[in-house]
């Protein structure tokens, strides 16, 4: 029998003068009528074949595990760490390097050796002279304040000890008094 | 609060203000029909729950695109659809290069199904449908036992209504030739 017919009848796909004629098909050819009632028996055997219990403890706790994954995708995870850690090392280390190469001369100076040795060289160099520079200045800076102390316990007639600590108190406090008052 | 919400309604607390406890509501309200979706298509449960739970992953990340526009069922059946799709792809590229054989473990429905009675059920039904092509199994499932309108599914698979009623139509010759053999 025809299969077809009875799929879009039972699906609502035919039309209004199709469906009327495929019903009077029915009313009327008993063997029509038998093919479409085993037709209707197989459709509802596949509905009841649907009709399954499933475990609903499944169900309580599937939200939960959902809310686990969701709430372990939010957090980086150690490959997430590890490869930002390298990204950022790397970055440093490519500014350090571009730094050093930045300068467009020759890689070596006049005398022949290698730039980065001279530059690493004369960086050192300045840098220890800048130390000497300020370890010059604040023994100028304490024989000042040794002198004005001296001065001072002169005028007012009293002897003062001075020891190491004193004197660098009083620039300390000399630097601070003149920070206040020149603003510089 | 009162959480006697509309799905709607509930969406738009979770869009707004990243409102956990409303999404746990829209998952109460749609793990069943998510599920019973992928089980019929995947055929076991092990599948079933890994898509299941993808399903949600990706609505919690991907819900603040929904527009209001077409019902929400339609939009979470949509990204279900396409997810299932996406899994039955993988896994056959998966088992073609590990030389398996593409027999869904039935066994594997153990957690889901406990008595007899509903395990025969499920295995008969699972050997009918897995039978189909995927996006025939897809139409069928969601005209006949989730109870779709061709425009809905149409949505939702980005076909016509005309090549949905096709392939339903074929799908429902097989599976009647299927139970005949049965």
């Amino acid at each position: 029998m025809n299969n077809d017919l009875f799929i879009k009848y039972y699906d609502n796909q035919l039309s209004s003068t199709e469906k009327e004629n495929f019903e009077k098909l029915l009313a009327t050819d008993p063997l029509t009528k038998k093919a479409y009632e085993d037709f209707l028996t197989k459709q509802n055997s596949l509905k009841e074949l649907n009709k399954i219990q499933l475990n609903q403890e499944y169900f309580v706790n599937l939200p939960v595990k959902i809310n686990q994954r969701i709430s372990s995708k939010n957090k980086p995870t150690f490959i997430t760490k590890t490869a930002l850690a390298f990204s950022l090392t790397s970055i440093i280390i490519f500014l350090f390097i571009w730094n050093f190469w930045s300068n467009p001369t020759t890689t070596l100076n006049n005398s022949g050796k290698p730039f980065i040795a001279e530059t690493v060289k004369t960086n050192t160099n300045n840098f220890s002279e800048n130390i000497q520079k300020s370890e010059n200045k604040i023994s100028v800076s304490k024989n000042v304040a040794k002198d004005k102390l001296i001065t001072y316990s002169s005028i007012e007639n009293e002897s003062i000890e001075l020891e190491d600590n004193d004197i660098d108190d009083f620039i300390n406090t000399y630097q601070s008094y003149k920070i206040i008052k020149t603003g510089r | 609060m009162n959480y006697n919400l509309s799905e709607n309604e509930l969406a738009k607390l979770f869009i707004e203000n990243k409102d956990e406890r409303a999404f746990t509501l829209l998952i109460k309200q749609y793990q069943q029909s998510i599920y019973w979706h992928c089980l019929r298509m995947l055929g076991n449960h092990s599948d079933a729950d890994e898509v299941t739970q993808q399903v949600f992953i990706t609505l919690y990340k991907k819900l603040y695109t929904y527009k209001f526009e077409s019902k929400l069922s339609t939009w979470i059946f949509t990204i279900t659809s396409n997810l299932v799709l996406n899994y039955i792809k993988k896994k056959k590229i998966k088992v073609f290069f590990s030389f398996d054989d593409l027999e869904h473990d039935l066994s594997d429905n153990s957690d889901i199904v406990q008595d007899i009675d509903n395990k025969m059920k499920l295995e008969k039904l699972n050997k009918i449908l897995q039978k189909l092509p995927e996006k025939q199994r897809q139409v069928f499932i969601l005209r006949n036992f989730d109870d779709l309108s061709y425009e809905e599914i149409s949505e939702i698979t980005k076909t016509s209504v005309g090549a949905l009623k096709a392939s339903y139509h074929h799908a429902q010759k097989k599976i009647m030739e299927l139970m005949q053999n049965e």
